[in-house]
């Protein structure tokens, strides 16, 4: 018995060991933001089926929604609401609009100059600082020493969020004042940020670490701390929820790898990647 | 031997495939292994060295920036103005850092450096580092620098609380000399950790790290978590400085309870032996690295770099192929070793079984025969013996096993002489490879009786060769004993044979004989009266006289030839002159409501045969036809002939064993009897068989053996209900001769009175002379043969006739049978009764039905006159 048991057990190690002849794949395109807690849900979802695989690329919110429209990819990523145009372009009984995370873009200063006095900026004094008319932290109460203003380049998502705030517009170019510096990627602004004494500048929440610090909000005589209820409830200034699109006929494999992002692990990585769970 | 051999056999063929199995299950393990090594460390080793490839080309492309960065002129300008003035103004620092600070950190690099020839911080990111002098990892690199190397990257070292890598330039003024350095802060895409974790890592435990001169690891840990979990990091902490990459002594993963404390800790092999060389080395029997995890490792000093690169992945990982292979290969040998091993467990088994089964019915066939069975050996001696050799010589097994068996039981002749080993029989056939069938020896009971045996010998080979013999025999001394008997019986049996065919006999010769005496006595009174009246008259009664004594000296003679004392002499003789010679004999010998018919062949051939036992023959055959009538009316048919007779007739003939197909003479015997079933016929010949209540069952059997004396043979045909035939041929001896002879007789009587007298005898003469007797005392005379005849005549002339004088026994209706009619149509009838048997017995039979009167045979004239007087009165 025990010896035919052992055999049983052999053959079905055999059998697990035969490749995966019908390995599906799930290709994903679109926002950068959303793709960083998408690389985290796919490396967990393989993990517990080895049969699916995915194929991931970047390219901004609007190459997903690009994307998806022509249907190259199963799974469509955004970072923002649908505009009005895109809209127009699909069917919203077909194609469906996800919510699976939020997300805020919070302003971000040198720990040198947070201990100078400055940890909480209002909305005019943040648009003041990028628009180069305040120059010097002692202006807002905090040391005496110019400030580094980093900006990010305009194509990003993250900038759009941000000047629609701060001016009202997603469609703008700030002054260039001779105190800024334009990077590509959050990283890089925080690298800046840790690695100087006297700038400022903006990141999702999900780049946040120890060695920088997150300035808070000042509205209307009110602090608004970033925290996940103000997030959630919207009172922090910049949150925005990061979407999936996804076709309601895609295959049955599709839908489940959303039902898993949708679930309660799904919301965990979200978690893990730094944003909010969308509930 | 043999049997060892067959059950060894499966036993050693498996063990043998499984050998060869294992031997070869080694092999091949041993191949996968070199193989599966092989792989891993060309693996390893080029993960190793595209690693350092990868390094350089970090370096060089981080050295080309740092140069590009800083030839630019605004930049070259800025920065030799920031060395020269001594103190620049905080406004020109930010002018600066604004200047750079867009292309470094776009190039991820995460700062700048400018340092003077004091070796003192003039401008950096942060305001704070001004006028700071360097650290001593700075301070080396500078040295390097003023040496001539044309940019340096330092490894990893704390500054201002994080985690710091530089590469630095000299920069050149105006006169080619070095003004000062420059110094790019790399970023975390520029650590070594980025190239050592993406290119250094392969599979799931393959990981590639940089380890300085103490032995510190200067890249991050594939393994950070783990290193957390065992304590070897603080949560948070990088491994880069923080991991002595030394040997624990054991796995942590799996005991860290019994590690060398971390201060004693030597280096690991890969390290130990990289800073030893300065070059290349690798391992493949595994060892342990700094989470003391077996590992299978490749490493070299990296000159550039000033570390060693270590490239490693855990033993398990790269023989996971091997053990399951290994594991795989090892549960099929147990498979098929526990499958082997229960099919010859169960063959083994079945063998026994079969053989134990095999065994026992050996034994049991070898113990329930009756015959004795014995082997020997080629010494003579005895291998096994079975019960009824035990039973019949009276030993014990013990006492025979291994023993020299002709010296125990065979050692002596039947008549007492000895019987040396030497002249055995079944010795000598047994040395001569030869079977041997006796049937005259005995073998010697244990308490010294003789058993008288016939035996068989039988060689025993094995292959070419004789290991001994069997010997088979049967305890004969009953059945000699009952064939001696038998001998005896069937003499005395021959002889009272004689005696009961004699006793038969007896009544009907006495009667027979009695009759003829009548005759004589008769003839002899009417020659008395008439020789001096009438001589030609008396003269022709004695002429009879003469003719019946001379019938009565031939039944004399056959009497003697029954009785078994006459002379029994083969001579040539005619068999259907033999049976007619009897004839008288036999009518006399069978029941009177039963007739033979002769069917003699005249043209017979002569036979060589004893004539009495001949007649005997014939005698037992007709008595017994004539008792299978039992009673009631019946035909016994003689018949002889001569007829050629095949090898197939005489197959289904009695006593025929040794008669030759030929013409032979028969003579057959038929009844209309009861016949016989075929029980019957089986056993007819047996001595003291019979049927009859009063028979002594010894005719059949002597008519067997006197046919078989005479080279005869004998067949029997029967059907129940319809009759039996037997026949009996005899050979013909072919010299032929016939003799028959027939003797005739007649005789006148005187006369007495007038009237009819009718006279009943069966017997021509007696009747004859009773009614010449009858005639001269004056009767008219009616004769009749049987009672029917006679009570036909009486019912016709019943008037006239005055008595009647009857017979007692006769054919178709006797005496009595036809007193009791007659008294039935005339009750007044008178009759006489002439018998020879003793008046008394005959008067008694009739006491009290009107018997006229009895006159017993023989008779003479007066006495019948007077007879007649007597029952006629006045009548007369």
């Amino acid at each position: 018995m025990k010896v035919a048991k052992h055999f049983l057990m052999l053959l079905s190690l055999f059998v697990s060991m035969v490749p995966h002849a019908f390995a599906e794949t799930i290709s994903i395109g679109g926002s950068t933001t959303v793709q960083k807690y998408i690389k985290l849900a796919a490396a967990s979802y393989s993990a517990i089926h080895p049969d699916i695989h995915f194929n991931i690329q970047g390219g901004g919110s609007s190459t997903g929604f690009g994307l998806i429209k022509d249907k190259i990819v199963h799974i469509g990523m955004m970072s923002r609401e649908l505009t009005m145009q895109e809209r127009n372009l699909i069917n919203p009984n077909v194609t469906r609009h996800i919510g699976i995370a939020l997300d805020a873009v919070v302003p971000v200063v040198s720990r040198e100059v947070y201990e100078s006095g400055i940890q909480r900026i209002t909305h005019d004094a943040l648009a003041q600082i990028y628009r180069g008319q305040i120059t010097n932290w002692k202006q807002l109460g905090g040391f005496d020493r110019r400030i580094i203003v980093v900006d990010k380049n305009i194509y990003h998502g993250t900038r759009v969020v941000f000047s629609d705030y701060v001016l009202g517009s997603d469609n703008f170019a700030f002054e260039s004042p001779e105190s800024s510096v334009a990077l590509d990627s959050d990283d890089d602004v925080i690298q800046l940020v840790k690695h100087s004494d006297q700038a400022i500048g903006y990141v999702g929440i999900a780049y946040l670490n120890k060695d920088i610090r997150v300035l808070s909000f000042e509205v209307d005589g009110e602090t608004i701390k970033v925290i996940p209820a103000n997030i959630r409830s919207n009172t922090c200034p910049m949150s925005r929820k990061l979407y999936l699109l996804v076709d309601k006929h895609a295959p049955d494999y599709v839908q489940n790898f959303i039902k898993y992002i949708l679930s309660e692990k799904g919301q965990a990585i979200v978690k893990q990647a730094g944003y909010l769970p969308i509930q | 031997m043999r049997k060892r051999i067959n059950n060894t056999y499966p036993v050693a063929v498996a063990v043998a495939v499984a050998v060869a199995v294992a031997v070869a299950v080694a092999v091949a393990l041993f191949n996968l292994r070199m193989h599966l090594t092989d792989q891993a460390m060309s693996n390893l080793t080029s993960v190793n060295r595209n690693v350092q490839t990868a390094l350089h080309r970090q370096i060089n492309t981080m050295s080309t920036t740092a140069a590009l960065t800083i030839s630019d002129d605004k930049v070259h300008l800025a920065l030799l103005h920031g060395l020269q003035q001594g103190s620049s103004s905080a406004s020109e620092r930010f002018s600066l850092r604004m200047m750079l600070a867009e292309n470094i950190f776009l190039q991820h690099f995460s700062g700048f450096y400018l340092i003077n020839k004091q070796q003192q911080i003039m401008v950096s990111m942060k305001e704070r580092d001004t006028g700071k002098n360097v650290p001593d990892i700075i301070v080396k690199a500078l040295y390097r620098l003023d040496h001539g190397e044309a940019f340096v990257v330092t490894h990893a070292f704390q500054y201002g609380g994080q985690t710091n890598m530089w590469l630095l330039r000299s920069i050149m003024g105006t006169q080619g000399k070095a003004i000062g350095y420059f110094a790019l802060a790399l970023g975390s895409k520029y650590r070594f950790s980025a190239t050592t974790l993406a290119s250094g890592r392969s599979y799931k435990s393959g990981e590639t790290y940089l380890v300085n001169k103490q032995g510190m690891m200067l890249s991050e840990s594939r393994f950070k978590d783990n290193l957390v979990k065992i304590g070897l990091l603080k949560h948070g902490q990088m491994s880069t400085l923080n991991i002595k990459v030394s040997d624990p002594g054991v796995n942590l993963m799996l005991d860290a309870e019994h590690a060398v404390p971390v201060t004693d800790r030597p280096l690991t092999l890969a390290v130990q032996q990289a800073m030893a060389s300065h070059g290349q080395g690798w391992n493949a029997d595994g060892y342990r690295d700094y989470r003391g995890v077996p590992v299978l490792g490749v490493w070299q000093w990296d000159n550039v770099l000033q570390a060693a690169i270590v490239t490693e992945i855990d033993q398990t990982e790269a023989m996971a192929q091997y053990t399951y292979v290994r594991n795989v290969m090892i549960l099929l040998l147990l498979v098929i070793l526990v499958g082997g091993l229960i099919g010859v467990v169960a063959y083994t088994r079945l063998r026994v079984r079969t053989e134990r089964e095999t065994n026992r019915h050996r034994n049991l066939l070898l113990e329930s025969t009756a015959g004795g069975i014995y082997g020997i050996n080629m010494d003579g001696n005895c291998t096994f013996v079975n019960r009824s050799f035990l039973n019949i010589l009276g030993y014990e097994k013990d006492e025979v096993i291994g023993k020299n068996v002709h010296n125990l039981i065979h050692h002596t002749h039947p008549d007492g002489s000895a019987y040396p080993v030497d002249e055995c029989n079944i010795y000598h056939a047994h040395r001569q490879k030869t079977y041997v069938h006796s049937d005259d020896e005995s073998f010697w009971h244990k308490d010294g009786r003789e058993v008288k045996v016939e035996y068989w010998s039988h060689p025993l080979f094995e292959g070419d060769d004789i290991v001994g013999s069997v010997v088979t025999f049967l305890d004969i001394t009953d059945k000699r004993k009952a064939e001696s008997e038998r001998e005896q019986l069937e003499q005395q049996v021959q002889h009272s044979q004689r005696l009961e065919s004699l006793g038969v006999l007896a009544g009907g010769i006495a009667h027979d004989f009695n009759n003829l005496l009548t005759a004589i006595l008769g003839n002899a009174s009417l020659a008395e009266s008439a020789v001096l009246t009438d001589p030609l008259k008396a003269k022709e009664r004695v002429s009879k006289i003469i003719q019946v004594s001379e019938r009565a000296g031939v039944l004399c003679k056959q009497m003697l030839a029954y009785s078994g004392k006459g002379q029994f002499v083969l001579k040539l003789i005619d068999l259907s002159s033999v049976v007619d010679e009897m004839t008288h004999l036999l009518e006399v010998s069978i029941d009177k409501a039963v007739v033979i018919k002769y069917h003699l062949s005249e043209q017979l051939p002569e036979a060589m045969v004893d004539e009495a036992q001949i007649q005997q023959v014939v005698m037992n055959l007709v008595t017994n036809a004539n008792e299978a009538i039992e009673g009631k009316s019946g035909v016994i048919s003689i018949t002889t002939g001569i007829m050629h007779a095949k090898e197939d007739y005489l197959a289904d003939c009695y006593a025929a064993d040794h008669v030759t197909p030929g013409r032979f003479i028969y003579v057959e015997v038929s009844d209309t009897g009861c016949g016989m079933d075929k029980e019957t016929i089986r056993k007819v010949f047996d001595p003291f068989f019979t049927t009859k209540v009063t028979g002594r069952g010894l005719g059949m059997s002597a008519v067997l053996g006197i046919v078989r004396g005479h080279d005869g043979a004998l067949k029997v045909y029967s059907e129940p209900g319809r009759g039996t035939t037997f026949k009996f041929l005899l050979p013909v001896d072919e010299s032929t001769s016939e003799v028959t002879e027939k003797i005739q007789s007649s005789t006148p009587m005187p006369h007495f009175s007038g009237g009819v007298a009718l006279v009943v005898d069966d017997e021509e003469t007696v009747r004859e002379m009773a009614c010449m007797m009858l005639e001269d005392l004056g009767f008219e005379i009616m004769a009749a043969a049987n009672g029917e005849e006679a009570f036909t005549m009486y019912k016709k002339h019943q008037d006239s006739i005055r008595f009647v004088l009857t017979d007692l026994t006769m054919p178709r209706m006797d005496g009595k049978e036809l007193f009791t009619e007659l008294k039935q149509v005339n009750p007044e009838c008178r009759v006489i009764l002439s018998s020879g048997y003793n008046s008394q017995d005959a008067i008694q039979q009739f006491s009290g039905k009107g018997l006229a009167g009895f006159i017993q045979k023989p008779y003479t004239a007066k006495a019948l006159s007077q007879e007649v007087k007597k029952i006629l009165g006045d009548e007369q």
